[in-house]
C-alpha cells in the first residue's frame, strides 16, 4: 500500500512512469486521491481502489429490536449495542450487539480505534509542517477508549472470547459492526441469505488506498504500464467492484448496474458530502506505532480499572503517546507542539 | 496378537496383562495426539456453510469431495508435492554425508583447534534460521541463485544437530578399540570409515535423515523467499496461498493438507521401517 | 605401502564440510551481530553506524521484556513436559518393538511434528474454544467451570505450551527410541537373572545409558521452543478478529521489528540477546548432564 511504497520511493528504487501515464492519471483522477501516488510532488503511480470502512448491519436484528435505521452518532452505536445484545440465562451475552476489534490482527486494532476517535473528532496522528505527532492524548481519545471499556466491561455487549468480525456477522451472532467493503463479497459465498445493510460513518473513516507502480525501466516496464491502464478500464473496474467489492477510484464510472445487483455497496461508492477519508501517513515508522499502540489498546479494553476513571484513561493515552512521539523523534519525524 | 517375535530380554508382558495396560495407554495417547488432525481431516471433507458451522462437527454431514477436486484441479498439488519431496531428500543426502563425516571425525580424532570448531557448531546452532536469514538471502541473490535448485538448498545443506547427534553416538557406542583393532590390522582410515564406522550408524543416521527430511518438509520462511514462482513452490509455500489477505479457505486448506500428509506418513513408515532394521541388526553385541 | 601421515584422513574428511560451514551459517551470523550495531530498514541506502544504542533501547522495550518472559516460561515448560513423557512414551513403545502395532504407535505420535502448522493450529483453536470447545465440555464433566483458554493471559500461555509440546514429544520420542535400540540386551539379560523387575531394569540399566541422548534432546527441545513463532502466531492471527490473545515470543518479535517495522539492526540486536541466553543455557545443561552422569 502506500505506506509500503514510500521507502521504495525514498530509496530511488521505483522509477518515473512515462508522460502519457502522468496525463492519465491528472485526467481520470480526483488530485486528493491521487496524493497517495505521489512523491516529492511527482507522480509516481497509478491509484487502482481503495478500501474504506462502513457499518454492516444485520436488518432482521435491528427490526427485532425495534431500531428502524443504522446509528446516526456514536453515542447512539452504544445505546443500539445496549439493545442489539443477546444473552443467555446468566447474563452472558452470546450474541454481540456491536463487534469491535478486540484482539489479533497486528496493528488492526489501532486501526480501527482510529477510525472510532475520529469519529469522536479526534484522530490519531496529526501533522504539522511535514513532520508528525501524536494527538490522541485528549478528550477525544478519551472519549473512544471509553466507549470501547463501556461496551466491553461496563454494559458487556461484547466481549473478546465472542465470535468476531465477518465471522460473526455471516453467523448471525453480532447485530452490526465496522469493516471494509469486502465483506460484501464474503457475505454472498459463505452466508447467502444474511439480511443486511450498510450505512456510512458519522464523520469519516480510514481509507487504505491501493496504487499500482513499475520498479523499473526497460522494454518489459511499457508492458507493465499498459497492464495498469487496462486494468484501470471502466469495464473492469466495474468488474472489479461486482466481484471484489473493492471501490474503484477512477472518476465518471457509471455505477447503476452494479448497485442494482448489490445495493449494500451504496455506503461505499456513495458517501455523503462532507464525509472525510483520513489516510495513515506515507511515513516509514507508521506501522510501529500503531503495531506498539495496539498491543497497549489489547490490554486497555479489558482493564476493569480503567472503566469509569477518566484519570486512570488520561495517564493510560499520555504513555502510549509518549511512545509514539519517541518513536517518531528516533526517525527525526517528530513535529513540535 | 497373531505375531510372534523372539521374546526380547527387554520387552515386557508381551500378551499379558501389563502388555494389555501398555497397549490401552498408548492406543488413547496415539488417539489424543491424532485427534486435532482427524479434525483436519474432517474439514478437508466440509461445505464453507459447514465449516462456519457452530459447534463443528467431527463427522461432515454433507461431505463432499468438492474440496479436493478443486485443490487437485487449480494448483498443481502434485508439482508442488513434487518440488518438495526432491528439495527434501537432496537436503536429506547432503546433512546426513556431512553430519556423518563430521560428527565422526570430531568424536573420535585428537586434532588441535577441535574444542573450538565444536563449540562455534554447538554456538551456531541456536541462532533461529530466520535471524540470518536475510544476510543468506542477499548472498544467494548477488549470486543470481534466486529460483534455482541451488539457491534453495544453500539453507539446507548442513545442520549443527546432525553433527551434534552423530558425534555423541560416536562418542558413547563405537569403542576405540575397535578402530584401533582395524589400524592394527593395516586399514585405511578411509575404508574404516565406510565399512565398520557407517554401518554401525545406521540407527542414529536413519532417525537423523528422518529429522532432516522433514525439516527440509516443513520448511516455510526460506523457500517462500527464495522460490518466488507458482511452479517451484514448495507444498508449504503453495498451502499459504489459500490464505488470501481477509480469509482463509480453510475447507481447500484442510484437503491440501490431508492430501499432504499422505506422502508425510508414507516416508516415515518407510524410512522408519529402514532404521529400526539398521539398529536391530546392529546393535552392538560384545 | 607408503604410510600417510596420521592427520591427512581427518583434515581432508573436516574441511569441504567446515568450508560449507562457514559460508552458510558463521558468516551470515557473523554478518547479523554486525547488524546489530546499525540502523538500517533493509532497502536504504543509508546504513548509519549507532553503536549500541540499539541494546539501550532493548532494555525498556516492554514488548521485547514480554516476549523474553513469555519465551523462557515456554521453553522451560516444553522442555518439562517432552522430555518425561517423550521418555516414558518410548519406552512404552520399545515393549512392542517388533510388533506390527509398534510402527502405528511412532507414526501416530511423530504426524504431528510434520503436520502443516496452519490447518493444524486451527483444530487446536476450536479444541480450546471458549464457549463450545470440547476441552471445557471435558472439563466440565469433573466440575470445572468454562475457562476462556485463548484469552486469559496465563491459559492463553498453557494452550501455546500444549501445541509446542504436542509438536515436540513426536520428534524426542525417535531419538529416544534410537538410544532405547542400543542399549545391549545382554544388560537386560544380566538385571533379569539378578531378579530385578523389568521397571527396575529400566530405571537403572536404560536410563543412566540413555543420559547423553536426554542431554541432546532436552538442547534441542529448548532451543527449537526458543525459537518458535508460528505456533504463537498462528492461533491469534485472524484478520476475521479475535481468535484469541497473542502471546508475544521473541522470533516473532524480530520478524516483526525486521519486516513489520522495517528495523533489521534492532532485530539483529534482538537475535544477539536470544543467542546469548540460549548459549548461557545450554553450556548449562551441558554441565548439568556432565556432573549427573558422573555422580
Amino acid at each position: 500500500m502506500e505506506v509500503e511504497a514510500a521507502r521504495y520511493l525514498e530509496a530511488g528504487l521505483i522509477p518515473e512512469p512515462p508522460a502519457s501515464i502522468v496525463d492519465f492519471v491528472k485526467a481520470n483522477y480526483d488530485m486528493t486521491r491521487v496524493k497517495t501516488a505521489m512523491y516529492e510532488g511527482k507522480i509516481f503511480g497509478v491509484p487502482l481502489f481503495q478500501g474504506q470502512g462502513a457499518l454492516f448491519y444485520n436488518t432482521e436484528m435491528f427490526a427485532k429490536a425495534g431500531l428502524d435505521g443504522p446509528p446516526k452518532t456514536m453515542a447512539d452505536y452504544t445505546a443500539y449495542a445496549q439493545k442489539l445484545a443477546q444473552r443467555d440465562a446468566s447474563g452472558v451475552p452470546t450474541v454481540s450487539g456491536w463487534s469491535l476489534r478486540l484482539s489479533g490482527g497486528g496493528s488492526g486494532i489501532a486501526e480501527k480505534y482510529w477510525t472510532i476517535l475520529y469519529n469522536h473528532g479526534g484522530t490519531l496522528l496529526e501533522e504539522k509542517g511535514g513532520k508528525w505527532r501524536a494527538a490522541y492524548a485528549n478528550a477525544a481519545g478519551r472519549a473512544a477508549l471509553k466507549q470501547y471499556l463501556d461496551n466491553v466491561v461496563v454494559y458487556r455487549t461484547v466481549t473478546p472470547e465472542m465470535k468476531a468480525d465477518a465471522e460473526a456477522f455471516e453467523l448471525g451472532q453480532t447485530g452490526m459492526f465496522i469493516r471494509e467493503s469486502w465483506v460484501i463479497g464474503d457475505v454472498a459465498k459463505k452466508a447467502p441469505n444474511l439480511k443486511y445493510a450498510t450505512a456510512p460513518l458519522p464523520k469519516g473513516t480510514l481509507m487504505v488506498s491501493v496504487d499500482l507502480y513499475v520498479p523499473n525501466k526497460g522494454l518489459k516496464s511499457q508492458i507493465a504500464w499498459d497492464f495498469v491502464q487496462k486494468a484501470n478500464e471502466p469495464e473492469n473496474l466495474l468488474w472489479l467492484l461486482e466481484n471484489t467489492a473493492w471501490v474503484p477510484n477512477r472518476k465518471g464510472l457509471d455505477y447503476s448496474a452494479v448497485l442494482k445487483k448489490i445495493p449494500q455497496l451504496d455506503a461505499f461508492v456513495n458517501t455523503p458530502p462532507g464525509h472525510v477519508f483520513f489516510t495513515v501517513p506515507a511515513i516509514s515508522p507508521a506501522s510501529e506505532i500503531l503495531t506498539r499502540l495496539a498491543a497497549r489498546l489489547e490490554k486497555a479494553f479489558t482493564d476493569k480499572s480503567l472503566a469509569g476513571n477518566d484519570a486512570a484513561i488520561d495517564a493510560f493515552l499520555k504513555a502510549a503517546a509518549e511512545e509514539s512521539d519517541k518513536i517518531l523523534a528516533r526517525e527525526d519525524l517528530l513535529a513540535k507542539p | 496378537m497373531s505375531e510372534h517375535e523372539r521374546e526380547h530380554p527387554s520387552v515386557v508382558g508381551q500378551n499379558g496383562a501389563v502388555g494389555l495396560v501398555i497397549d490401552a495407554v498408548l492406543g488413547v495417547v496415539s488417539l489424543m495426539m491424532l485427534l486435532p488432525l482427524v479434525f483436519l481431516i474432517s474439514n478437508a471433507f466440509k461445505t464453507p456453510p459447514e465449516l462456519l458451522a457452530w459447534p463443528p462437527t467431527v463427522i461432515p454431514h454433507q461431505p463432499t469431495l468438492e474440496n479436493i477436486v478443486s485443490v487437485l484441479r487449480e494448483t498443481p498439488l502434485f508439482r508442488w508435492i513434487g518440488n518438495s519431496l526432491i528439495f527434501a531428500t537432496l537436503s536429506t543426502a547432503s546433512i546426513v554425508s556431512t553430519s556423518a563425516i563430521a560428527g565422526y571425525v570430531l568424536g573420535k580424532f585428537d586434532l588441535p583447534g577441535i574444542p573450538v570448531i565444536f563449540g562455534v557448531i554447538i554456538a551456531t546452532a541456536v541462532v533461529p534460521f530466520e535471524v540470518y536469514m536475510i544476510p543468506l538471502y542477499l548472498n544467494v541473490q548477488s549470486a543470481g541463485l534466486l529460483n534455482t535448485w541451488p539457491g534453495l538448498l544453500v539453507g539446507y545443506l548442513i545442520m549443527s544437530f546432525g553433527i551434534f547427534l552423530v558425534w555423541q553416538y560416536v562418542m558413547t557406542s563405537i569403542p576405540d578399540e575397535l578402530l584401533e583393532a582395524a589400524r592394527v590390522d593395516g586399514a585405511g582410515e578411509l575404508w574404516i570409515f565406510l565399512r565398520i564406522v557407517l554401518p554401525l550408524m545406521r540407527g542414529p543416521l536413519g532417525a537423523l535423515a528422518v529429522l532432516a527430511f522433514f525439516q527440509a518438509w516443513t520448511a516455510f520462511a526460506w523457500p517462500l523467499v527464495v522460490m518466488t514462482n507458482k511452479e517451484t513452490y514448495t507444498l508449504e509455500v503453495g498451502l499459504a496461498l489459500f490464505q488470501t489477505g481477509f480469509t482463509v479457505d480453510i475447507g481447500r486448506l484442510s484437503a491440501a493438507a490431508a492430501l499432504a500428509l499422505v506422502p508425510s506418513a508414507l516416508f516415515f513408515s518407510l524410512m522408519r521401517r529402514n532404521f529400526v532394521r539398521g539398529v536391530a541388526s546392529s546393535g552392538l553385541k560384545e | 605401502m607408503r604410510t600417510t601421515p596420521k592427520w591427512l584422513f581427518p583434515v581432508l574428511a573436516l574441511l569441504p564440510v567446515l568450508g560449507l560451514y562457514g559460508c552458510i551459517r558463521v558468516y551470515p551470523i557473523i554478518e547479523t551481530l554486525r547488524l546489530s550495531l546499525f540502523q538500517w530498514n533493509i532497502i536504504s541506502r543509508r546504513k548509519p553506524f549507532v553503536g549500541f544504542a540499539n541494546f539501550v533501547e532493548l532494555a525498556s522495550d516492554p514488548l521485547f521484556l514480554e516476549a523474553i518472559f513469555n519465551t523462557t516460561i515456554i521453553a522451560f515448560s516444553v522442555v518439562a513436559i517432552t522430555i518425561p513423557v517423550a521418555l516414558v512414551l518410548a519406552a512404552l513403545i520399545n515393549t512392542r518393538q517388533g510388533l506390527r502395532r509398534s510402527g502405528v504407535y511412532e507414526a501416530s505420535v511423530f504426524l504431528p511434528h510434520v503436520v502443516s502448522l496452519v490447518p493444524a493450529a486451527m483444530a487446536w483453536k476450536w479444541i480450546f474454544d471458549a464457549r463450545l470447545g470440547p476441552l471445557n465440555a471435558l472439563i466440565g464433566l469433573v466440575g470445572i467451570p468454562a475457562q476462556s483458554w485463548l484469552f486469559d493471559p496465563v491459559l492463553s500461555l498453557v494452550c501455546l505450551i500444549v501445541l509446542c509440546s504436542w509438536q515436540a514429544i513426536g520428534y524426542a520420542v525417535l531419538i529416544f527410541l534410537v538410544g532405547l535400540k542400543n542399549v545391549p540386551e545382554a544388560l537386560y539379560e544380566a538385571a533379569r537373572l539378578d531378579g530385578a523387575s523389568s521397571f527396575q531394569a529400566f530405571r537403572h540399566i536404560a536410563v543412566p545409558l540413555l543420559k547423553p541422548v536426554m542431554l541432546y534432546v532436552s538442547v534441542i527441545t529448548l532451543i527449537s521452543s526458543y525459537n518458535i513463532y508460528a505456533q504463537a502466531f498462528v492461533p491469534a492471527s485472524d484478520v476475521q478478529g479475535a481468535p484469541g490473545r497473542l502471546v508475544r515470543v521473541l522470533v516473532l518479535d524480530m520478524l516483526e521489528n525486521s519486516f513489520r517495522n522495517y528495523r533489521v539492526g534492532y532485530a539483529a540486536a534482538e537475535a544477539v540477546v536470544l543467542l546469548v541466553i540460549v548459549l548461557i543455557l545450554t553450556s548449562a545443561q551441558f554441565r548439568l548432564f556432565r556432573d549427573r552422569s558422573r555422580a
